[in-house]
């Protein structure tokens, strides 16, 4: 199978609509972040773009390993689902497509189609042909395949950061920061660049502050009525992922932290009222797992507006204190990237104490939620092997939960109709429990 | 040289007649409960078709679902192969058969003799086959070559959850209390379809020439979409749905060139003197 | 086919009662402990060390309603982890004193997850795995078989030795000795006994103590060399891909003439096919980290390439014509490597069929036909050939 090497359109077609989104927002601004959220999002593909141009090494990584090898080493690089996945919800209109060249290796229904549309991506030439590919297992098994497939297909060489289950296992920390080693002499030759271990310890630092940032935004997002636009809680984690140990990640965690904050000291709530309306009321407080996907950003807004339903946050913004030591710079990456909510939580059995059920629960108690909305995509067998001990769990004290058969990276699989009229039945029960007192 | 090729399917038995390497007549019957019963009347009614008689018949190869109950056919050859060979027969220049069933369906890679390559079948699902499309006439209470000629019109196909033929039920039902257009609706059904079928055409490499066969072949509408999809332009067969018993009495005719004994000379002398 | 082989029928008997086997019974009414194990990755030796009989849990033979488990575990996970966990809903598992499972896949992890909050039954453990194949996978495993096995002795309150352990290797290498036997056999022109056969031999070994399922395979051996069997077949077949139990569904690809002469299964051969290594270990912990960690890879491990290469041999050695992978509903690492498996034997000539099916599935109508006109390619390829 030869694929293509680089068509830029798609890329291209992403930028554009970036870019025109962030000039209407600079006209009517709806916030800092949300600015620094588009600028630098479009900036991680610009680079990109730059880099091709000029015949550099690039470098196409799994978004949620860590971010700071590349950036310290100054190799371009792209987070593979930032930039896939996350395509189609800035308009650049791939999934049929992709969906398409992935059943031609025989990736179907089973496979999540985030990731199905990752290796169409690669198989379509809209990566720009990386000169590698780095991945790891976490944080699932469609994880761990999909990113040497991609390799395999694209006929480049891959690295595979191995980090055996639980995420919590303190052996694995030293584990992995020995795989982190191996990762960057790999990388030094395959692309002739090196790592300067100064910028490495200047990485620790900055994730350090963007750790203590994420930790402050998740003590103010207990405020009622919720300071946060519900898409801002995929955003800011999609943020933490490809900006991680960064300038450009502390100065937009300060920004959004400023925001949510005045926010709640005035008790405004995070949904900007239309213009000429009352302020958006808050009647139920809702926590979502995973995080909103970014193509039902519009829905959740017509939710709150509609029926006073806020997410108040998503259990993936809930960051545990993480020692940072500069002086330590593999390991403190390694425990960064092993405590990053979602793998801390989907990669740690899910009743014990740093799994997913556990953090659920108590979030639930920490942020007086009403609810618990749960995005269950079928084939992500992450989420279906708790849905059944969470639920179970949440009612156990007294939280609802209601599971949308949904498609994180797909908008056709479940139709808006379908989507909203689940929310509704949702709302409905809330409702009756509010009656019951 | 009298042979003759039968493949009886669970709904439909066909039987087709070769003399010196060509086809001379076919049959169809519904199967019924007796198969073999059903495949010995259909097999008469061919010989007579060609002014023959049974008695004129010197191999038979059986094909479908009901081959095993055949029991005096000479030989049972998978419907995969009998396709294969049904399509050379009237396409020597086809290497991709892809034929739609109404139970399921297969996408075959063959060479210039009809040998097959390569091939994949459907799974369980209905989503894929005919069966899908008769369900979802039935629910919009719309004939099938009339929802086939109405998916063209359609202005923008609703999209479906391309998931599962029962959600896709349901969710037919919604969009249709919404009042959105049947063509919309049946557009989207199309798509669906089509994906489905696609989801089979990924498991071999497509070739030209592309021919498109089986009993949904002669399905416009399906025929139009896929196409269109694919940017592959396809063939269909004159008469798709014998082409597997087409493909039976071609390998028949082989096997009484290769010197192939006939296997069930006994059974066939008692089935020629009933009925 | 030839008559049966009386050893072969005892091996049939102790599947007869399957999943609570005879010789389960006969140790339980014996006093003694039975542990359930979920994966080839989990080193028995340890747990016969202990002494405690350890059974292999798998799911039904056959196809099972599937509706209880899959509320818990989701449609789309994998039906070989629902299978077992609807037949420990069924009660069929509470023979067990104990289960241990391995965080190998997510459909294995979330199993032993779902079991140690809806079952009684008491998980010991779910063993990390590395994904590597390199030396610190070893010693990472190594350090957690070390933890395990203080766990096992607090759970079962007993000393597991050292040697103790080399003696539970000894035993189980002589297991695995007589296996390779007996698949050596399957590489003549027409073997003594059909891909069918050995599956249901495999099936027995794993539910009964190992000293008996030794000396049966002992004696299978000497008899089937004696008997002078010789199954046939059109066309000679390997079986690659997720855990496969039932019996039936190689039955119905030799009912339609292939033989099937070698596979690439966890409950074939890569159950056997790699010894513990004695020489020059002095801690028996190290030498069975060392085994599993290198041996013949499942498709969870990484890179593919180290499950190509052990793969590649086999198709010479026993004159493969052709390969049938078999994924079962909804195996994700098995279903993701598919591409580049077929990719690559395909380029080395070798013809592949891929079957999609549920775990238990026997082989159906779909199955049959796909099957047949393999087969049926096969033997045009060699007529051209």
């Amino acid at each position: 199978m030869r694929l293509p090497v680089a068509d830029f359109s798609k890329m291209d077609a992403s930028i554009r609509t970036l870019a025109s989104i962030y000039e209407h927002r600079k006209v009517s601004p709806r916030g800092q972040a949300e600015l620094l959220w588009y600028q630098y999002y479009t900036q991680h593909m610009q680079k990109i773009r730059e880099a091709w141009e000029r015949g550099e090494f690039i470098l196409s990584m799994f978004d949620a390993c860590p971010a700071e090898i590349p950036y310290a080493m100054d190799l371009p690089w792209y987070g593979t689902v930032v930039y896939g996945p996350g395509a189609v919800a800035v308009g650049a209109k791939i999934e049929e497509a992709t969906l398409d060249s992935a059943r031609q290796v025989g990736l179907m229904l089973e496979t999540c189609s985030g990731w199905r549309m990752t290796v169409g991506m690669m198989m379509r030439g809209w990566y720009p042909r990386p000169g590698a590919v780095v991945s790891g297992n976490p944080t699932c098994d469609t994880c761990a395949k999909c990113w040497p497939l991609m390799a395999y297909l694209a006929n480049v060489p891959s690295f595979f950061i191995d980090v055996p289950f639980p995420a919590g296992n303190e052996r694995n920390i030293s584990y992995v920061a020995t795989e982190l080693a191996e990762l960057i002499e790999w990388l030094e030759n395959v692309s002739g660049k090196k790592m300067d271990w100064d910028r490495l310890r200047e990485t620790v630092e900055l994730g350090r502050q963007m750790v203590e940032l994420n930790r402050e935004i998740q003590e103010i997002l207990k405020a009622r009525p919720s300071p946060i636009v519900p898409r801002m809680t995929t955003q800011s984690y999609w943020f933490n992922w490809i900006y991680s140990g960064t300038p450009e990640g502390v100065h937009f965690l300060t920004a959004l932290r400023d925001e949510v904050k005045e926010k709640a000291v005035r008790g405004a709530s995070g949904l900007p009222p239309v213009k000429g309306e009352a302020p958006v009321k808050e009647r139920f407080r809702v926590i979502s797992i995973p995080p909103v996907p970014q193509i039902r950003g519009k829905t959740l807004d017509w939710l709150w507006r509609e029926y006073g339903v806020s997410i108040v946050v998503s259990t993936f913004m809930l960051w545990p204190d993480v020692e940072m030591d500069p002086d330590k710079p593999l390991e403190s990456i390694a425990r960064k990237y092993l405590n990053n909510p979602l793998i801390r939580q989907y990669f740690n059995p899910c009743e014990s104490p740093y799994g997913t059920v556990t953090a659920t629960v108590q979030a639930a108690r920490d942020y007086e939620a009403n609810g618990v909305m749960i995005w269950g995509n079928p084939s992500c067998d992450a989420t279906s092997g708790f849905v059944k001990i969470m639920r179970d769990r949440l009612a156990e004290t007294g939280v609802p939960s209601v599971v949308f058969d949904h498609d994180p990276a797909d908008p056709t699989y479940t139709s808006e109709d379908a989507l909203k009229e689940r929310m509704e039945e949702f709302v409905d029960l809330l409702e009756s429990r509010e009656w019951e007192g | 040289m009298v042979v003759a090729g039968i493949d009886i399917g669970s709904r439909i038995a066909k039987a087709a007649i070769m003399e010196a390497g060509s086809i001379v007549s076919y049959a169809v019957l519904d199967t019924g409960l007796d198969s073999t019963q059903t495949a010995m009347k259909v097999l008469r009614l061919a010989a007579s078709k060609a002014g023959a008689t049974a008695s004129d018949i010197q191999y038979i190869v059986a094909t479908g679902y009901g081959r095993v109950l055949v029991e005096f056919a000479d030989e049972m050859v998978s419907e995969i192969a009998c396709h294969a060979k049904g399509v050379n027969y009237y396409f020597p220049s086809a290497r991709t058969v892809l034929d739609v069933g109404g139970q399921d369906s297969k996408v075959i890679n063959c060479d210039e003799k009809g040998r097959v390559v390569s091939f994949a079948m459907n799974d369980k699902c209905a989503g894929g086959t005919g069966r899908f499309l008769e369900t979802m006439a039935d629910l919009l209470q719309l004939p099938l070559d009339k929802m086939s000629m109405l998916s063209l019109k359609a202005a923008k196909p609703v999209p479906l959850s391309s998931h599962c033929v029962i959600y896709e039920k349901s969710e037919v039902l919604l969009k249709l209390r919404q009042g959105v257009p049947k063509y919309d609706l049946v557009a989207g059904i199309y798509e669906s379809l089509v994906t489905r079928i696609m989801d089979l055409l990924a498991k071999v490499s497509l070739q030209e020439d592309f021919v498109f066969g089986g009993g949904v072949a002669r399905n416009i509408g399906l025929f139009t979409k896929l196409q269109e999809r694919l940017g592959v332009g396809a063939k269909t067969i004159p008469e798709p749905v014998i082409q597997g018993a087409v493909g039976a009495a071609v390998l028949a005719g082989e096997r009484m060139r290769e010197g192939h004994a006939r296997k069930h000379q006994k059974e066939w002398n008692t089935w020629l003197t009933t009925i | 086919m030839s008559s049966t082989l009386d050893t072969l029928n005892e091996f049939r008997e102790v599947n007869a009662a399957f999943p609570y086997a005879e010789p389960v019974r006969e140790w339980k009414k014996q006093g003694g402990k039975v542990i359930g194990w979920l994966c080839s990755y989990v080193p028995e030796e340890m747990l016969h060390a202990a002494g405690v009989l350890p059974v292999r849990v798998t799911g039904g033979y056959g196809e099972l309603a599937l509706e209880e488990a899959t509320a818990y575990l989701g449609v789309m996970l994998c039906s070989f982890a629902r299978s077992c966990l609807q037949l420990a809903i069924d009660q069929k598992y509470e023979f067990l004193d104990a289960l241990v499972g391995v965080a190998t896949c997510e459909g294995s992890r979330h199993l032993a997850e779902v079991w140690e909050h809806y079952i009684k039954t008491p998980l010991l453990d779910i063993l990390p795995l590395p994904h590597k194949m390199h030396q610190r996978a070893e010693e990472f495993f190594a350090e957690e078989l070390r933890r395990f096995k203080l766990r096992l002795e607090e759970f079962l309150q007993v000393e597991i030795t050292d040697s103790a352990l080399w003696g539970s290797v000894a035993l189980y290498n002589k297991h695995r000795e007589i296996s390779r036997q007996l698949y050596e056999l399957r590489k003549a022109d027409y073997p003594p006994l059909s891909g069918t056969e050995v599956l249901e031999v495999m099936n027995a070994s794993v539910m009964m103590p190992k000293e008996q399922a030794n000396a049966m395979l002992e004696r299978l051996l000497t008899e089937a060399k004696a008997s002078g069997r010789a199954v046939k077949g059109s066309v000679r077949l390997m079986l690659s891909g997720s855990i496969l139990n039932n019996p039936q569904f190689v039955a119905a690809i030799e009912d339609l003439g292939g033989i099937v002469v070698v596979d690439e299964l966890c409950t074939g051969l890569r159950y056997w096919c790699d010894m513990v290594e004695t020489d020059g270990h002095p801690d028996p912990v190290v030498a069975l980290a060392r085994r599993y960690m290198t041996k013949f890879p499942c498709a969870r491990m990484n890179p593919f390439s180290e499950r190509l290469n052990r793969l590649l041999p086999l198709i010479s050695e026993y004159r493969v014509e052709g390969v049938i992978t078999r994924a079962i509903r909804y195996c994700k690492p098995y279903i993701q490597e598919q591409h580049m498996l077929k990719t690559e034997l395909e380029n080395r000539g070798v013809p592949v069929l891929d079957l999609d099916v549920e775990y238990g599935m026997p082989g159906t109508g779909q199955v049959r036909t796909r099957v047949q006109a393999f087969i049926e390619m096969l033997l045009e390829r060699r007529k051209a050939s």
